[in-house]
């Protein structure tokens, strides 16, 4: 009998530790903000203010931001075991769900790199001209 | 508690007994339980069970039998055919009770490898199984696709954290401080668990196997004991056989005996030499 109790004992143990690393309350937190806050960015960087210098401080400090969020994100485990196409899409589209690690890759920086990844290049930006479309 | 105790008989054989049986069914946890741990609960589970009662308990008649057998066998000897017939039919007896038992033992030994080859086989279709969903599953191609996102991050870490000090920013923020003091700290933990003793990965013959080569090791295992109780079993039948052919000289003997007495007793009373004195 004592074993029993023992052993049952060292069941609870076990079901503890499952415990301990159980579900949070949504396990796609980090790539939700990570979404939230790239948005933010490219709201910012892309809005028409007349402070360019102020405007180009803050999507840095952003963009430190983003990059942890990034690593988060990557890091993440619990966001796989979700059956969740916001999870498969984002890491599908590496270069535009993780823009400050894959502008570095492309040595480029963030902005222009999102601008290449949805279709704008930074040449057909410069050359083009204000007008009636053609 | 009530939960604790169900969630422990759930990592356990169900087991339905009946008299000498022992009827394992595979539990849906006990696959994913250590390869060495699975062949530890079943050997545990059939050591507790009626069959393997039976089985130490025949073994224990089989040697008080054979004991038996011995001192007959020293009492007759050096015997002719004809004397001690009494004591060479209980021999006979003996060595056919004997040969019951040690029959009845290897059934029941037969049986048990039986059920353990199915379920081990259970087993092994279990793991083909998950392996095979797992690689079709969309979370292992996620998964997949996480390790590819992590692989390219890591290549290009330093030159991110490189920009943002070149444009005065700090080189670490609050997050990655704490991840950084963490990651050596699960290092250590991940190392300790890889070495801990009960984590330790199937080994056969000093090799480090997988589950699935270790459960088909032991279906392998399984297949030379099959063979040896085959062996066995035909021993047996050979040993029943010699008991047999004592038996009909014994028989012989004993009818060649009576016959002879009574063949005096008729050759007595009808030959007419003797029986000119009746008429005399």
């Amino acid at each position: 009998m004592g074993v029993l109790i023992k052993t049952v004992w060292l069941a609870s143990a076990v079901l503890s530790l499952f415990a301990s690393t159980a579900n949070a309350s949504d396990p796609l937190l980090s790539l939700k903000n990570l979404e939230r806050e790239r948005a933010a960015f490219l709201d910012k960087a892309l809005s028409q203010r007349d402070d360019k210098e102020q405007q180009f401080n803050e999507s840095q400090a952003k963009l430190r931001q983003l990059s942890d969020m990034e690593r988060m994100v990557i890091r993440d485990d619990r966001l796989v075991e979700q059956n969740s196409s916001l999870v498969s899409n984002a890491f599908s589209q590496f270069e535009l769900t993780f823009l400050v690690h894959a502008s570095a890759e492309s040595e480029s920086t963030v902005l222009s790199h999102w601008l290449e990844e949805v279709g704008y290049s930074n040449k057909a930006i410069l050359t083009a001209s204000p007008g009636y479309r053609r | 508690m009530k939960i604790l105790l169900s969630a422990f008989l759930a990592t356990t054989i169900s087991t339905s007994v009946f008299a000498n049986e022992w009827e394992p069914l595979a539990a849906e946890s006990l696959v994913q339980l250590p390869a060495n741990l699975i062949e530890k609960r079943i050997e545990q589970d059939f050591r507790l069970s009626p069959a393997a009662s039976k089985i130490n308990e025949l073994e224990l008649k089989l040697v008080n039998q054979s004991s038996a057998i011995k001192a007959v066998q020293a009492t007759i000897d050096g015997s002719d055919d004809t004397q001690m017939i009494d004591e060479k039919v209980e021999l006979v007896k003996l060595k056919s009770a004997f040969l019951d038992d040690m029959q009845e033992g290897q059934m029941l030994r037969q049986n048990a490898l039986d059920k353990r080859v199915a379920l081990y086989q259970q087993v092994l279709t279990e793991f083909f199984a998950r392996e095979k969903q797992n690689a079709d599953s969309v979370t292992f191609k996620m998964k997949e696709q996480q390790q590819l996102a992590r692989e390219r991050m890591q290549n290009v870490m330093a030159q991110v954290d490189d920009a943002f000090t070149q444009q005065g920013l700090s080189s670490t923020t609050p997050y990655a401080d704490e991840f950084a003091k963490n990651l050596a700290k699960i290092e250590q933990l991940k190392e300790a668990i890889k070495s801990h003793r009960a984590n330790l990965s199937p080994m056969v013959d000093g090799v480090e196997v997988s589950s699935q080569e270790y459960i088909r090791q032991l279906l392998v295992q399984a297949a030379s004991e099959q063979s040896l109780l085959d062996q066995e079993a035909l021993m047996l039948s050979y040993m029943s056989r010699l008991v047999a052919l004592d038996a009909q000289a014994l028989e012989y003997a004993i009818n060649i005996d009576a016959e002879e007495q009574e063949g005096a007793a008729a050759n007595a009373s009808t030959t007419p030499a003797t029986s000119v004195e009746l008429f005399l």
